[in-house]
């Protein structure tokens, strides 16, 4: 097999696999990309790109060409979504990065040594109700207990226990679950089904409701850790020793642990765009208006995935919502790339851009 | 260096300038004009291939949509038949705006600004050009009377007709990003989503709909970001 420059292509021996692991069909002469077959010696595609990616870029809409006519900056190993060369190397190491920050910061693989440390001089209980009620940011149910804020109906399957009849209240079967801490005292444990209370509550972001370095105690004085030798105790001052929770290592778990952590690091959707439009970009309205008829559609700047769209459960936040899968385009542009957008478009908008096929 | 990357705005401070003389010229009749006229609402310009030579759609900052739209005027109109004063031709011209719910949208203007004289504008003889929204009629009428309290939650001026393999719906609110709440003739409100793909029953009449929206029991924004955040 050969290209259009007559270089020998059949050297590819091994697996018969050649860039980016394109498989190679040697008796017919043709490229298998996944998505599409690509003529070498054409130099172009035998099915046309189902996708315009780049509408500004006048080479995406030659559908039968490589990458935008671009290898050096591009790649596409599904035959369908040109990477830029760089953002695939940002998708690798970003993936290592968080895979050994998983392991990394999984409580299931143990803690570095300690010894016991002495807790500081109790608060006082109103200051660590209002403490309490600070981080959970809503305000008090009743007089000394205070509710979590739980939009996401954490712990539904939860279990909590109070270590004493006089301490911690709790109420996790819900959607207003709640904490109530009394004489300040209670425990958190493992709810022994696979997973924990403390896979519930880093998946859906509690700690940073209740203040997770408090928890860990590093940043807070008030909070200390004992015992660190495969049971985890926490004590907070102001009241008798606290379990916070206790884990042993487990196997099992750690991977649960890792897995979920994989899956789940990294900002979702609405918290990435929260971020994006509380910085220096303006969410532009730049209305479709038919002078003649008087048809208008607000169309307004949107963030388009690009190559990873939201629909694929099994990849995690991070490598949805970031600034190389998420592109801000017009509402327009965004029904001109993304087939299920286009469907919530006007008719007349779908007629007069030719978005009826899709 | 990344500057050069960027995308160059079309609109130039000549186009401020015209847009606040035309603007303090109609400031009696339409006061919520004139403050609009800011590079920080005003963002650009782009040439509409709908309209006739020279007319312009405005790229607005969504960010101050609120600020600036006015529900309680029409959808959109045009301002028609505002005279200029063309030094070249030594004769009047006319412009026209487009207003999008009290915003300024667009315009038309033939002429180069530098032939214009922009303290000779004529106001004595604009009209208003009104269209009809069948679509918007429609949903009125599946509707009914509601609350201003309530109809300010939702975008019912704007509503456009959605036709899609799982029926015809109208929306009645722009959940951003492609999303849309909506309700079909019947009343039924529906959530359409559209990564995942998503058209989910959310109440099966207006009624309870419209209760669930008065007594906070059902949250528009609530509703989206928990559909975003899984």
């Amino acid at each position: 097999m050969q290209d259009g420059n007559g270089n020998d292509l059949s050297s590819f021996k091994f697996l018969d696999r050649g860039y980016t692991g394109h498989e190679h069909l040697l008796g017919v002469g043709l490229i298998h990309m996944n998505g599409r077959l690509y003529d070498p010696v054409l130099h172009r595609f035998l099915a046309p790109d189902n996708f315009v990616q780049d509408p500004y870029n006048t080479q995406n809409y030659n559908r039968y060409g490589y990458v935008l006519n671009n290898p050096l900056k591009y790649t596409d190993p599904s035959g369908e979504f040109f990477l830029e060369v760089g953002a695939a190397l940002y998708y690798i190491i970003a993936g290592a990065i968080i895979v050994a920050a998983s392991i990394w910061g999984s409580h299931d693989t143990g803690w570095s040594g300690g010894a016991y440390e002495t807790p500081q001089a109790p608060i006082s209980n109103s200051n660590n109700s209002q403490e309490l009620a600070a981080m959970a940011h809503v305000p008090p149910i009743s007089g000394s207990g205070y509710r979590l804020d739980n939009p996401y109906g954490v712990f539904q399957s939860g279990w909590l226990q109070s270590s004493t009849s006089s301490g911690l209240a709790y109420n996790t079967t819900g959607p207003n679950d709640w904490i109530a801490n009394g004489s300040n005292v209670g425990r958190i444990e493992d709810d022994g089904y696979g997973d924990s209370f403390w896979e519930r509550a880093t998946n859906l972001d509690l700690w940073k409701k209740i203040g997770k370095e408090a928890i860990f105690g590093n940043n807070d004085p008030r909070i200390q850790k004992v015992g660190l030798s495969g049971l985890q105790t926490f004590l907070i001052p102001g009241g008798a020793g606290v379990k916070i929770f206790q884990r042993g290592f487990n196997l099992r778990k750690t991977f649960t642990s890792i897995r979920s952590g994989f899956l789940n690091l990294g900002k979702s959707f609405s918290q990435y765009k929260a971020l994006y439009w509380a910085g220096k970009a303006k969410p532009a309205l730049t209305p479709i208006i038919n002078p003649k008829t008087g048809q208008v559609w607000k169309q307004y700047t949107e963030l388009h995935h690009r190559f990873i769209p939201q629909r694929w459960k099994w990849a995690p936040n991070w490598l949805k919502n970031n600034r190389f899968n998420l592109k801000p385009v017009s509402s327009l542009q965004h029904a001109q790339m993304d087939p299920f957008r286009a469907r919530f478009v006007p008719k007349w908008v779908k007629e007069m851009y030719n978005l009826t096929w899709k | 260096m990344f500057n050069l990357f960027r995308k160059k705005k079309v609109i130039q401070e000549n186009d401020y300038i015209f847009l606040k003389a035309v603007m303090k010229a109609l400031s009696n009749k339409y006061p919520y004009l004139l403050p609009q006229v800011s590079k920080e609402f005003i963002l650009d310009k782009t040439l509409n291939q709908l309209g006739d030579i020279g007319t312009y759609t405005i790229t607005l900052n969504a960010k101050l949509e609120s600020k600036y739209s006015n529900k309680s005027l029409p959808q959109f109109f045009i301002i028609k038949d505002i005279s200029i004063w063309n030094n070249l031709k030594g004769k009047f011209e006319q412009i026209e705006l487009h207003i999008l719910e009290g915003m300024i949208a667009g315009f038309k203007v033939t002429s180069e600004y530098s032939d214009l004289d922009l303290k000779k504008i004529d106001i004595s003889k604009i009209k208003e050009k009104h269209f009809n929204n069948d679509e918007r009629d429609t949903l009125k009428k599946i509707i009914g009377s509601v609350t201003d309290n309530l109809s300010s939650k939702l975008d019912i001026e704007g509503t456009f007709k959605v036709k899609i393999p799982e029926g015809e719906f109208f929306t009645i609110k722009d959940l951003g990003d492609g999303n849309y709440l909506s309700m079909d003739k019947d009343g039924a409100v529906y959530g359409m989503i559209h990564d995942p793909y998503e058209v989910e029953k959310l109440f099966d009449n207006k009624e309870v709909f419209f209760e669930a929206l008065k007594y906070g029991e059902f949250n528009i924004y609530e509703y989206f970001n928990k559909k975003m955040s899984v």
